[in-house]
């Protein structure tokens, strides 16, 4: 590791996220060799054994850029962005749950106790509650016992800390990551701010299935498992809710190729400040009536409106923050 | 009214209702419900103790429900015979009235419903009309907008015996209107609802308008109208005078009514049509000229009087020109608003008419009829062999016929009127009618078509309209083919089909079968007969796959010539378009079809006879063409 | 027989919707039962239209702004006494209007081109079919866009609200000209702020019109084209910005002036309210009304409404 002191210092750390942005940087395969070679490894619990000291030894602005992923869920999350932060001249945050919240952000529905009460006392899988519950700070005969305390609410790093660029994807595909590794290492980054490793257009714009016509309008909207849909068709035309039209483009379609609507994990694209919102906004203009008790019907089949859409984007999105500006 | 109830031979009976009606014209027996009033009509004399001490009030129909009435009561002041009568439905047997009535003793709770019969010679229909509900139209706001009112609401509200002795008060708040809106034509000349002129009303608003302007000359009068109609005499004139007297009309049929929540002050929507803007005006107060619609009732009086409805239930008359104030039933007669929508004048001349139309019947001891009338062959008649029939019943338009199963069907000759449905609907020929015998046609069918028969167009026509449309082409020199031969029946519900197969196993070229518009047919509901059996001819021919319009069904007026001239110029055009051998051919191949269906007609008595005395003719004229 | 040459009503006769135009005895229920004339084009008349047909004014009907304003919202079919079904007659004389070289005089929906993603959201959120697909080139390549037909778009700017890129706008009403006007004046402690959308149809009544002119700054009222125009998220962006609570008025269900605008924006109000029960997010703060023709006041009467219920929160907070 000695010569590696020329190579650009790279970061790459988890906070609330599922691992899943690890294993895609895993499945760069050999790329990962090549990558080993032109980065220096300074921080990445993940694969290897670091500690934070580690990090907070470095000099301020010492990591030449770091990938973060994960949203922001306990102190230690808000600790660990906001060193990383301090130490790195580029932050990225790498993947949905960093971008918009992801999954994890979902939890934002509920507040911190009952997310815990069910957890440790009321989840049916649970033999026997003996009312355990983590504590900030237990003694001990050894001593004291500090562990993380758990937030009331989930942040994206862009609500913890200022973020540099934004990579979207649940996780991001493997073709983007490589490519945005490039994009730092060559220096020919974009304006501060801008979503890097990912499409300007949206994933209809890119979808090979054949689209709507008038006269498609919705009378029931179904989950992907209760019809067979058609591999040629627009999910919309078949009453399945696709994020195609509201999602950026970038992913490849895997979904859509797999004969399973866009789930929105890329984001929302350019101009669009609250993708659940404009995403409610687009369905609601495909229903077909003109009957006040059908239109219940009809928005009765929705199923989790919140969860439906806003799957990826609850954390970061106006709902979220009116929820928690209340407080 | 009260002249009436005194005249020594005019027996007024109020509350009473008829039941059921029978026999015929000169003979009918009428059965009478007298209900029951809870009070005796020969010991009440009307002097009212009774209403003043009973503790009950109810909505008085009378006044619309604007004011009370008592459970015992009168239903107005003027009321013939004032003789009072207890709401049962209200009543709480206190007994107080029986008290008040003391030693009259006119008040008696076990007083039932009585049913006589009596022996009447001619009955005079007076049903009269009702309103047009215009709470079924929302954009009117009626029911909900306490100041919209109807025009008999405004009718008591403006009256001085009504519930405010004449005081004009708007419902919300008791205060006079400022601001008066008249809406005519609610509810009729709308196909939503009344497609027709209700008649009277524009005279209706012009006269209430007049009548509040009088007792209220500041107030601001608006009709709105879509076209105003003044036909009678004087009418105009009064129309004019209302303009005069500064009522204001505003061509426009208004398409809305808001109310202010806190006023309940009204605005009306309209477009002023002269000047082709929309207008919202505030109004205190609207008034709604509702449609003049038939009874309620009508079905159930048709039923039992046997008298028919033009389209919208009013009763029909015999002829709309010459016999408008007659039934189509001999001896029943109608008068005023229960025949169609009419004003007083024409109300009370069409009930002097009818009366006098009905003394005609009471003062002759014999009644003359057409002679054409049905007679059963009682051995033939399948009924009195025990089988289920009924089918010439089933035919009549007047309830001529008597059938019973198990014994001979029975025209009452008095009845009949000769349309002849019932004799061409007999599946067994078992009826006949005088001077139109099966035999008679039959003849005339072979004399017609005697020679070359497949150049013909044999032209089936009723007496009274096609048989006249035939007859103004000829006098109006409207040419068409002179291959057309005219045969008359009475009614195209005689056109046997029978005689249209006979026609073609003859060899006919082309027939016609034409009669009435459905809505002027003079036997009420013949041509309807008439109709449904040549529907079934049309399809029976479709099905052996006749050249289509040889057999040609049409409805014919006797005020249309033209059309006649050109159904019977389109016939011929239908033969020439055929060539001569293909024609041949296919009478050919349908004869024997024909002859099937035609061959009972051989059973009828005379009809044999009759065919021989044709075939001498047909060779008589056979032989001097040769 | 004689043979009179097609006249300009048999022709509108034989295109479907044109039949009974001949019924019409110009009563003038249709012309005031429509707010074209009151509110937009004071030459609007379908009565005068009608009788132009009627009288062979080829030219004039063709010219008429009625042919083209008529947004088929069949408010005057029910109340024809005579049933002519007018929208449909008025449609014929478009369809020969535009057969004939005339072109719709309306201020129509663009589509942004570079945006659009030819997704087909506003193919089946437009109640007119003007929108549809079609493949064309663009910046030198072949892009699959939404290509809107000037002569159907009434200009509702459902659509707008519906595309999920913005990249449909109508003039006056695009998304930045709205959200601009989404703010409200700092007021007193306890005072609420409120947004009103007002659709530009569902006031009657001219003194519930001149009434949104008299509310104090506290209440900023919004005109739109249709409530369909409203879109979720700007109920959010209004309450992130510090604004209590917006109301959105819309016509009456069967009212609509663009048929379904109001069935759409019930739909999103609605679930964006569930969605805040969801997030068990104060509810109420966002409102949907339908007002009625015969509605009259109510305007009023909701948005004291609005407000006392707003005052009432901010007091609980």
């Amino acid at each position: 590791m000695a010569e590696s002191n020329t190579k650009p210092k790279f970061a790459f750390y988890w906070a609330a996220s599922c691992g899943g942005c690890e294993i895609t940087v895993t499945e760069l395969g050999m790329r990962l060799v090549d990558a080993g070679d032109l980065v220096d490894i300074v921080f990445w619990p993940c694969a290897m054994d670091f500690k934070y000291e580690d990090v907070e030894a470095m000099a301020d602005g010492e990591i030449d850029f770091c990938f973060f992923n994960g949203a922001i869920r306990t102190s230690e999350n808000e600790d660990l962005a906001k060193l990383l932060r301090r130490k790195s001249k580029v932050l990225v945050a790498f993947g949905s749950c960093a971008h918009e919240g992801c999954i994890p952000g979902l939890a934002n529905l509920y507040d911190a106790e009952s997310i815990l009460e069910r957890v440790y006392n009321t989840v049916p899988s649970l033999d026997e509650s003996r009312g355990t519950r983590p504590v900030p700070l237990s003694k001990v005969p050894e001593g004291e016992i500090h562990i993380p305390s758990f937030y009331d609410q989930v942040k994206t790093l862009a609500q913890t800390v200022d973020v540099d660029y934004f990579m979207p994807g649940c996780p991001p595909v493997v073709d983007q990551v490589w490519n945005v590794f490039q994009l730092i290492l060559s220096g020919q980054l974009p304006p501060k701010g801008s979503v890097i490793g990912a499409d300007a257009k949206t994933n209809c714009d890119v979808c090979p299935r054949q689209k709507v016509q008038s006269g498609m309008r919705i009378k029931e909207f179904k989950r992907p498992h209760e019809v067979e849909l058609d591999p040629d068709l627009c999910f919309l035309a078949q009453g399945v809710i696709c994020y195609g039209p509201a999602t950026r483009a970038g992913c490849g379609l895997p979904c859509i190729q797999g004969n399973m609507p866009c789930r929105g994990c890329y984001g929302p694209p350019e101009g669009v400040v609250d993708q659940g919102a404009k995403l409610l906004s687009a369905i609601a203009a495909l229903i077909d009536t003109d009957e006040p008790e059908e239109l219940q019907s009809i928005m009765d089949s929705i199923v989790d409106l919140v969860g439906t859409c806003y799957r990826f984007s609850l954390a970061d999105s106006i709902l979220s923050e009116l929820k928690y500006k209340k407080r | 009214m009260v002249d009436a109830a005194r005249h020594p031979k005019v027996d007024v009976r109020t509350y009473t209702e008829v039941e059921r009606v029978e026999g015929y014209v000169g003979n009918f027996k009428v059965l009478l419900r007298e209900k029951s009033r809870y009070v005796r009509t020969d010991r009440c004399n009307g002097c009212g103790e009774c209403a003043k001490v009973c503790p009950i009030e109810v909505p008085n129909y009378f006044e619309l429900n604007l004011a009370p009435r008592k459970a015992i009561d009168v239903a107005m002041s003027q009321s013939v015979p004032l003789i009072y009568n207890i709401d049962l439905d209200a009543c709480i047997h206190c007994y107080k009235c029986v008290e008040a009535c003391g030693k009259l003793e006119a008040i008696d709770f076990s007083i039932e419903d009585k049913l006589v019969w009596e022996d009447i010679g001619a009955i005079v229909v007076a049903t009269g009309f009702s309103h047009f509900d215009p709470s079924v139209m929302p954009e009117y706001g009626y029911g909900r907008y306490p100041n919209v009112i109807t025009a008999m609401e405004m009718e008591r509200l403006n009256n001085s015996a009504g519930p405010t002795a004449g005081n004009l008060i708007r419902p919300s708040d008791g205060t006079n209107p400022k601001r008066l809106a008249i809406i005519n034509c609610v509810g009729s000349r709308d196909k939503r609802f009344n497609p027709w002129c209700s008649n009277f009303c524009c005279m209706y608003a012009i006269k209430n308008a007049i009548l509040v302007k009088q007792a209220y000359p500041d107030m601001d009068v608006t009709i709105y109208y879509m076209d105003i109609r003044t036909p009678s005499k004087g009418y105009e004139e009064f129309y004019d005078r209302a303009r005069e007297m500064g009522i204001h009309f505003i061509q426009g049929r208004p398409s809305l009514i808001t109310e202010d929540p806190e006023t309940h002050n009204l605005f009306v929507h309209s477009e002023d049509v002269a000047l082709g803007h929309v207008i919202e005006r505030e109004y205190d107060m609207v008034m709604l000229n509702q449609a003049a619609v038939p009874q309620p009732d009508v079905d159930t009086v048709s039923s039992v009087l046997n008298i028919t409805q033009s389209p919208g239930g009013w009763f029909m008359e015999y002829h709309p020109k010459l016999r408008p104030m007659d039934s189509p039933t001999d001896g029943v007669f109608l008068a005023g608003a229960c025949q169609g929508q009419k004003d007083i004048p024409a109300s009370v001349a069409q009930g002097s008419a009818a009366a006098a139309r009905a003394g005609r019947v009471l003062h002759a001891d014999e009644w003359e009829i057409e002679p054409v009338v049905a007679v059963v062959w009682e051995d033939r008649c399948v009924s009195a062999k025990g089988k289920k029939c009924g089918l010439c019943a089933k035919a009549c338009p007047y309830n001529a016929i008597e059938y019973e199963q198990g014994k001979a069907a029975h025209v009452v000759t008095a009845k009949c009127h000769g349309c002849g449905g019932c004799v061409a609907e007999c599946p067994h020929n078992a009826i006949t009618q005088m001077h139109f015998t099966d035999a008679q046609i039959l003849a005339q069918i072979h004399a017609l078509l005697a020679e070359k028969p497949e150049e013909k167009i044999l032209a089936f026509r009723c007496h009274w309209c096609s048989y006249g449309g035939a007859d103004l082409a000829g006098v109006s020199h409207f040419e068409y083919s002179s291959n057309e031969r005219g045969l008359r029946v009475m009614c195209s519900a005689r056109m046997d089909a029978d005689f249209i197969y006979e026609a073609f196993r003859l060899g006919a070229g082309a027939v016609l079968y034409s009669g009435c518009h459905p809505q002027d047919c003079h036997y009420i509901t013949g041509q309807r007969v008439g109709a449904s059996r040549a529907e079934r001819l049309l399809k029976a021919f479709e099905k052996m796959e006749m050249t289509p319009g040889r057999f040609r069904v049409e409805w014919i007026s006797a005020a249309e010539g033209d059309k006649y001239a050109r159904v019977i110029n389109e016939m011929q055009a239908v033969l020439d378009s055929i060539p001569k051998e293909k024609l041949m051919e296919e009478i050919e191949r349908l004869r024997p079809e024909m002859e099937r269906r035609a061959r009972r007609l051989r059973e009828v008595p005379q009809v044999e006879e009759a065919l021989g005395y044709s075939r001498q003719l047909e060779a008589a004229m056979v032989g001097k063409e040769a | 027989m004689n043979h009179q040459p097609e006249t300009f009503a048999d022709q509108v006769r034989a295109i479907p919707g044109g039949e009974h135009l001949e019924m019409c005895y110009s009563c003038g229920t249709c012309v005031s039962k429509c707010l074209i004339q009151q509110k937009v084009e004071p030459e609007y008349n379908p009565r005068r239209l009608l009788r132009m047909v009627m009288m062979d004014m080829r030219e004039e009907a063709f010219q008429s702004p009625t042919t083209w304003l008529c947004s088929a919202c069949d408010l005057c079919y029910p109340a024809c006494p005579q049933q002519i079904h007018i929208s449909g007659v008025i449609g014929a004389i478009k369809q020969l209007a535009i057969e004939a070289g005339y072109e719709s005089p309306l201020e129509t929906v663009t589509v942004d081109e570079s945006l659009c993603s030819g997704c087909g959201i506003c193919v089946l959120a437009c109640p007119y079919e003007a929108p549809h697909l079609v493949e064309k080139e663009i910046a030198g390549e072949m892009d699959r866009v939404s290509e809107v037909d000037a002569n159907k778009c009434m200009g509702c700017g459902i659509c707008v609200a519906a595309c999920p890129l913005g990249a449909i706008a109508r003039k006056g009403v695009s998304n930045e000209e709205i959200v601009r006007q989404i703010k409200v004046k700092r007021q007193k402690k306890g005072v609420p702020r409120l947004v009103t959308f007002v659709c530009d149809w569902c006031l009657r009544a001219d003194d519930d019109v001149s009434l949104l002119e008299s509310y104090p700054d506290n209440v900023r009222v919004i005109h739109i084209p249709c409530s369909g125009r409203i879109d979720p998220q700007m109920a959010l962006l209004a309450l992130r910005s510090g604004i209590d609570g917006v109301l959105v008025c819309g016509c009456a269900p069967g009212e609509c002036h663009y048929k379904r605008g109001t069935y759409v924006s019930s739909c999103k109000i609605t679930l964006l309210n569930r969605m805040f029960e969801q997030m068990s997010i104060g509810d109420g703060r966002v409102r949907f009304v339908q007002i009625g023709t015969q509605d009259r006041g109510r305007i009023r009467r909701e948005v004291d409404a609005m407000l006392e219920y707003l005052a009432a929160w901010k007091e609980a907070r």
